[in-house]
């Protein structure tokens, strides 16, 4: 999928898990995530967008999302699709299984 | 000083409101103007923009679209550009202009209705950004064609079409008078932010945006790009107001209202996206058909809002679904038999290659619209270009008005009638294209009556002389501004 040396402290990328676009995301502090790909708003590419601490904002339009939680923020009521995440030595795997 | 977050502060600067004192509340919100009186004044308050942008952001935001998008312009218009784009796509942005600009300046008194006679103070901050973004669309949209002039004079159509009686402007004038000049608050937010735009446009507007860079012209896709950040914001006042109307138990007045619109603009999109989609645009650059569009972005983002507020689908739905097959293929033809008639030059958009495109999107289109094609390619082939015009004025529905394309719906197996509907309203008769078209005008007449169609001026004797010559001078059309074939019919010649 990816590897940690791909992907370091806040940054965003986009990978494909089957049929699913999922954006992975490498939080300050080490913890790393994975959403759906895409903008709940209007499908833009989420890891377009603008990392800022914990608080993605999409280069859409400016929907602000917290992807410690997937929460929106701005809009706050709408939420990110998580995947399941693990990490394996430096080496990042999704599963393309919505929980 | 330490900075506050937004929402620390947002609520209480937003929702500072008046107490009335030496007015009433109804000489204040007049219900024709603010459509709200359904509703008590407490129950308004609930309403809640989604998305909160104060006004120091959305001024920095607006600054620097501005400067993005008219850097590139200026970056730009110093090059070959427009002068290699393919000529269907040239039709693609100039019927959009003429369209479309003044529409965008007008929806600009919409807004602005709604941050006057909105009920909530929320909604009327919101809707004063919509007013601000409205403006500045119909001003770029007037610039942005304004550079084209030298290499295209009919970018001035985005200024003129509007002070025209040219038939599509009459439509299009129509249209937005029913949905935002001459409407109310309320209606304003169901039909044209939630029905229009959310539903329609900001979708319209992603997908133009991506073609046009495909196609090469980045100066459109920079500009409608970032129009449509705007629009996907204001839009949103579309959702809380339908949800205050339903929460108070005016359900059916908002799906009353989005019923009647969603139809009207289905009927714009079909003439001005449908044709663009399916025949203007050049074949390589065709993500998908019209109806796919419709399919995957329209149908599905409304059974999304339809489903969340538990609005029914509209009572017409099957005839809309059974129309993507069809309808826009007949407007096709004809504007393109018309094409002196409007202000662009109508791509036919039917070589073999485009044929076999057709075919496979809209299986049957060979059969149906494909057997009228061949008369006119061979009319063309044998020189015969004076039996490609028609000579008389295809009947104008008189709600959407635009042709009345029965007959075609026969053809493709869609009506069993190729008649218009008939409707005698105070000793009148009006004619109309659809069902819903004639439910439209009879739930409230008075709002239609008056109105003439096209045909309808040209048989009460406004036009004269009352023959092709006429027509074209009451339109505004100067002969260098008549539409021509794009391609100067190379898509007869095998090419
Ligand atoms: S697509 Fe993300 S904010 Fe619009
Ligand atoms: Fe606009
Ligand atoms: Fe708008």
């Amino acid at each position: 999928m990816a590897t940690l040396d791909e992907l370091w402290e806040g940054d965003l990328r986009e990978v494909t898990v089957g049929a699913e676009v999922v954006m992975l995301a490498h939080l300050p502090g080490g913890e790393l995530r994975a959403y759906q790909g895409e903008c709940p708003h209007s499908r833009f590419p989420l890891a377009t967008g603008d990392l800022d601490g914990d608080v993605l904002t999409c280069a859409g339009h400016g929907w602000e999302f917290d992807l410690r939680t997937g929460q929106g923020v701005n809009p706050d009521n709408c939420r990110l699709q998580p995947f399941p995440i693990r990490v394996v030595g430096e080496q990042i795997s999704v599963s393309g299984v919505r929980p | 000083m330490p900075r506050l977050s937004r929402s620390d502060w947002y609520d209480l600067s937003r929702d500072t409101n008046w107490t009335f004192r030496y007015v009433t509340e109804d000489a204040v919100f007049p219900e024709e103007l603010s459509g709200s009186h359904r509703v008590g004044k407490q129950q308004w308050l609930a309403w809640d923009e989604p998305y909160k942008v104060s006004y120091r952001e959305y001024v920095h935001n607006q600054v620097t679209k501005d400067t993005t998008t008219y850097s590139l312009k200026n970056a730009i218009s110093r090059s070959k550009v427009f002068d290699e784009l393919d000529p269907g796509w040239k039709s693609v942005i100039l019927a959009h202009y003429g369209a479309i600009t003044m529409p965008e300046y007008l929806a600009s008194i919409g807004e602005a209705r709604m941050a006057r006679f909105g009920r909530a103070a929320a909604w009327r901050n919101t809707a004063t950004f919509g007013a601000l973004d409205e403006v500045r669309h119909g001003q770029i949209q007037a610039f942005f064609p304004y550079g084209l002039l030298e290499k295209e004079p009919r970018g001035d159509w985005a200024l003129k079409a509007f002070h025209t009686n040219n038939w599509i402007a009459i439509a299009v004038r129509q249209l937005f008078d029913d949905m935002f000049v001459a409407n109310d608050a309320v209606s304003i937010a169901l039909q044209l932010t939630f029905t229009l735009e959310t539903g329609f446009t900001n979708l319209q507007f992603l997908g133009m945006a991506a073609d046009a860079i495909d196609v090469g012209d980045l100066e459109f896709g920079a500009l409608i790009s970032s129009i449509q950040t705007d629009e996907a914001r204001h839009a949103q006042q579309g959702e809380p107001t339908i949800k205050v109307l339903i929460d108070n138990g005016h359900k059916a007045w908002g799906q009353f209202l989005i019923d009647h619109m969603f139809w009207r603009s289905w009927r714009a999109f079909a003439l001005l996206t449908g044709l663009s989609m399916d025949y203007y645009t050049p074949l390589e650059s065709r993500k998908m058909s019209f109806r796919e569009f419709i399919e995957d972005w329209v149908i599905k983002q409304f059974a999304e809002q339809f489903r969340d507020y538990g609005l029914d689908f509209p009572w017409y739905w099957d005839e809309f679904v059974r129309e993507l097959t069809w309808y826009h293929h007949a407007i096709h033809t004809v504007v393109w038999n018309w094409r002196p008639t409007v202000w662009w030059n109508p791509d036919a958009g039917v070589s073999p290659a485009e044929r076999e495109w057709l075919e496979e999107k809209y299986p049957g289109w060979n059969r149906t619209f494909g057997r009228h094609w061949d008369v006119i390619t061979e009319n063309v082939r044998t020189g015969n270009i004076a039996a490609t015009f028609p000579e008389t004025l295809p009947l104008a529905c008189n709600i959407c008005q635009l042709p009345i394309v029965r007959a075609a719906g026969v053809l493709a197996g869609a009506h069993t009638d190729p008649a218009p509907l008939r409707h005698v309203h105070e000793g009148r008769l009006y004619l109309f294209c659809s069902e819903p078209c004639k439910w439209i005008f009879t739930q409230r007449p008075d709002r239609f009556k008056g109105h003439k169609s096209i045909v309808d001026r040209f048989l009460t004797g406004e036009i004269s002389p009352p023959d092709v010559g006429g027509i074209l001078a009451y339109m505004g059309l100067s002969e260098p501004e008549q539409g021509q074939d794009a391609t100067g019919y190379a898509w007869a010649n095998g090419g």
